[in-house]
């Protein structure tokens, strides 16, 4: 027979088992605000999975009153935005950099669209303030004057574009070769002094290496001049995307030049122009043209 | 009487199994197609070896009827704590990995990807496991007025679940995974944690079964859930073809957006019926009998438990809102959890209602103390839950760290000081001591956890909500504000603050360490100390 108790604390009966000795429970009644706020919600919850799609009747599941859909609702909201964002985008696909500085809405719709879609596509690469990542990583600056494929705003739309060493059809394309290695053209000395050669036309020095034959080996074995110019000034039109080797800007480290020199560099930015609508790829253009950069 | 070792049915049986396991996963390793496949394979083999030399030498697993099987349960305690230890320590250089990620050191091995699990499951499996077992053999024991069924069993079930954990953890570290969260171990640790888990039921029902009172106490109703509920997930969630049987790779049963819901419905009722129903049973034992107090209401600890366990059961699609996941399947995911709201109060209602008429206690008990402090968090936690799978703010929640402060206040606040306030309870009754080594030191780990907890959770919240308004954020033209990177860059400082409230809860749990380390030390309070089993009662 269970023992009912009173407990003299609170008042209440207990309801009479006790286990391990002293454990013991008291019998008191649900709580009044629990019992009607569990009713509250599972009233609510009802009515909740009556207007909106709940539950399968045999291979379809109830619409719910309202009919809602995430599907609908996205369509609609990207619908709204398409639409409203249409006659800008339209307006930024005819002008030319000269209308869109000269019209001050045009330029702050470019400005902005350009930094959402750049925010969304580019800062993995290319830093938030499109700065690069970090002096040296190999990802450019955009915010400098030193342009490998060209600073002009249809540059840079092409650059977008079709990308570089992309694959695309018409990809920017050229190649800095390994020099070094086994089969290298070059040895080991002969980079090292090659590389002091190019160092030196920025004002640096580089240790155990010998300017005059690093300037032979620029000029005759190694064939640097080809594409970077007799005096090191980089691409030309016949040429073109090959790095200024004089201002003292190093895509991928000053103190990597023996590097680049011995394994050869070959950076890959994707082309865009599958995803990217061609407004979208003029308005991330002019953003990056309006960062500093822009000739 | 004592009776135990190779003697039993219990201990030939055990020994005809390991013997099994040691030709099986020797042959298996042998014939290994990879290589950490064959170390585990080995690792197995080597742990049956001990097991049958332990069972041929009758040591230690033999047992007196009239005495409760203490040394099981203490054993319990002391994998608890270390692997508490380990998994706040691995849990907490995680934090600082990502706050400053060159400490992956571009290694395989110390990158966030395989440390996460590792840190998730040594404190989920192994940390609340070890005392989830440990404290349902030592309540069933006691509420029950018997002694623990079997003698090998119960030992088999604590080397064999922790083997399962270093199992687990070894092959996190070298990159074995099936890609399920919380679910991580590849067919072969499955098969084993199944072969665990079905004794460790037989042990657990076995208990019940030759109960000497009439009515089973609230706690092993709990326990019973937890047991069963797990069984369930864990078999259905891991279902998975091996690619061979010598090898580690299997592909699961479901593919898309059926393995997504799998998942969360697994991932959902793990946290409902490991992390919640089974530590409930922790609060409805450890908290009355802390506090001398009744337990406040028994009608509302049926109602809340088949509430909780009927209800739980179908919230798991809030893990899924605004994914592929069908909007029928997040309706119904959505309204169960607001309906699962009550019945998680019910346990917080009757842990801290237990406490009327001995409030007082919290001034001078700090064990009883960081009890009501965890029901306290969890209360909190399980009003932000269903809070979190409301749609329109589940919107703004989703993938920040907003969700990972929930899951920590649930996790550090809940789970981990219930575990600390269960051990100090149960290190004393255990060995015999009057009580803890240093009161002081628990008062210690009672603030410093506390500190650290909120530290963490604050710092989550911040991180969470800054996170999602950044993401959502528009300008007047209808671009988006800020790009991810940004919002990565805006999470730094909050996550400094959570290494920091992480780096307090590591500490605090090493204070606990050395304490039961002392306490055990200490000399034997003879007066304090009985395992004699009860006499039957109603």
């Amino acid at each position: 027979m269970a023992h009912k108790e009173i407990d003299h604390i609170t008042g209440t009966e207990t309801t009479g088992h006790a286990w391990d000795g002293d454990l013991k429970e008291l019998n008191t009644p649900l709580p009044k605000w629990w019992l009607t706020i569990f009713w509250i919600t599972v009233v609510w919850a009802i009515g909740y999975m009556a207007y909106y799609p709940s539950w399968v009747i045999g291979d379809k599941n109830y619409e719910g009153y309202s009919k809602w859909t995430a599907r609908a609702d996205v369509h609609k909201a990207l619908e709204d935005a398409q639409a409203r964002l249409a006659p800008s985008f339209a307006k930024l696909q005819g002008a030319s950099l000269a209308d869109i500085r000269n019209d001050a809405d045009l330029s702050r719709f470019a400005t902005k669209a350009g930094k959402a879609v750049f925010g969304d596509n580019c800062v993995a690469c290319n830093g938030t303030g499109a700065n690069g990542v970090f002096n040296g990583s190999g990802y450019p600056s955009l915010v400098d004057k030193d342009w490998l494929w060209g600073g002009k705003l249809e540059d840079i739309i092409e650059t977008i574009r079709v990308g570089i060493r992309s694959g695309h059809d018409d990809e920017r394309l050229n190649t800095m070769a390994a020099y070094g290695g086994e089969d290298g053209q070059l040895t080991a000395e002969q980079i090292r002094n090659v590389a002091g050669f190019v160092l030196s036309l920025s004002g640096s020095t580089l240790e155990g290496a010998d300017i005059n034959k690093g300037k032979a080996v620029y000029l005759d074995d190694g064939g640097c001049n080809a594409c970077h110019g007799d005096e090191g000034k980089g691409g030309t039109a016949d040429v073109p995307g090959a790095p200024n080797l004089t201002d003292s800007i190093w895509l991928f480290g000053k103190g990597n030049v023996v590097s680049s020199i011995t394994h050869g560099r070959n950076a890959v930015m994707p082309a865009w122009d599958k995803r990217l609508t061609p407004a979208q790829i003029k308005a991330v253009a002019v953003y990056v043209h309006s960062r500093g950069g822009g000739q | 009487m004592t009776r135990g070792g190779i003697t039993t049915i219990g201990g030939i049986f055990t020994a005809l199994v390991l013997v099994s396991g040691i030709l099986l996963t020797g042959y298996a390793g042998m014939n290994a197609i990879d290589a950490v496949f064959g170390f585990h394979m080995y690792l197995m083999a080597a742990a049956a070896l001990l097991g049958l030399l332990a069972i041929l030498m009758g040591h230690p697993f033999k047992g007196d009827p009239s005495q409760y099987n203490y040394g099981v349960v203490k054993a319990f305690v002391i994998a608890t704590i270390f692997w508490g230890v380990t998994g706040f320590t691995v849990g907490d250089y995680i934090a600082w990995e990502l706050a400053f990620p060159f400490l992956n050191w571009d290694l395989p091995w110390t990158n966030f990807g395989r440390l996460r699990p590792l840190h998730t499951s040594a404190v989920i499996f192994a940390f609340g496991g070890n005392i989830l077992l440990g404290s349902s053999f030592y309540v069933a024991q006691r509420t029950n007025h018997t002694r623990l069924a079997g003698n090998v069993a119960p030992w088999f079930v604590f080397w064999g679940y922790n083997l399962f954990i270093v199992l687990a953890g070894t092959g996190y570290v070298l990159g074995v995974t099936q890609g399920h969260e919380y679910a991580e171990p590849e067919w072969y640790v499955d098969i084993w944690l199944t072969v665990v888990w079905v004794v460790y039921l037989m042990v657990f029902m076995g208990t019940l079964m030759k109960r000497r009172v009439s009515h089973i106490y609230v706690a092993n109703w709990f326990y019973l859930a937890f047991i069963i509920t797990i069984a369930v997930l864990h078999l259905v969630h891991n279902m998975a073809v091996p690619v061979s049987f010598f090898g580690l790779k299997s592909y699961s049963f479901q593919a898309g957006v059926q393995d997504a819901m799998t998942q969360w419905w697994y991932g959902h009722n793990a946290v409902g019926f490991f992390l919640t129903a089974a530590f409930l049973a922790m609060v409805y034992y450890f908290v009355p009998k802390r506090a001398e107090r009744p337990v406040y209401s028994y009608r509302l600890s049926i109602i809340h438990f088949w509430s909780l366990i009927f209800l739980y059961m179908w919230a798991g699609p809030h893990h899924l809102h605004y994914t592929a996941l069908p909007d029928w399947t997040q309706t119904i995911g959505m309204a169960f959890s607001i309906m699962l709201w009550m019945p998680s109060w019910g346990g917080m209602i009757n842990g801290l209602m237990t406490l009327s008429g001995a409030w007082d206690k919290l001034r001078t008990d700090p064990v009883l103390r960081m009890l009501v402090v965890s029901v306290a968090f969890y209360g909190m936690s399980t009003f932000e839950g269903p809070m979190m799978a409301i749609k329109a703010v589940n919107a703004l929640s989703h993938y920040t760290d907003w969700t990972i402060g929930h899951v920590h206040s649930g996790a550090m606040g809940w789970v981990g000081m219930v575990t600390f306030g269960v051990i100090y309870c149960l290190v004393p009754w255990l060995w015999g001591r009057k009580e803890m080594y240093s009161m002081a030191l628990v008062s210690w780990h009672f603030w410093l956890s506390t500190i650290g907890i909120l530290l963490y959770i604050t710092s989550m919240w911040v991180s969470g909500i800054l996170q999602g308004l950044m993401w959502r954020a528009y300008d007047n033209l209808g671009f988006l504000e800020y790009s991810f990177v940004e919002t990565v860059e805006a999470m730094h400082p909050f996550y400094v603050i959570r290494a920091l409230g992480g780096l307090f809860f590591v500490i605090g749990s090493l204070i606990m360490a050395y304490n039961v380390f002392k306490t055990i030390r200490l000399a034997p309070a003879e007066e304090h100390f009985s395992d004699a089993v009860l006499a039957p009662a109603e």
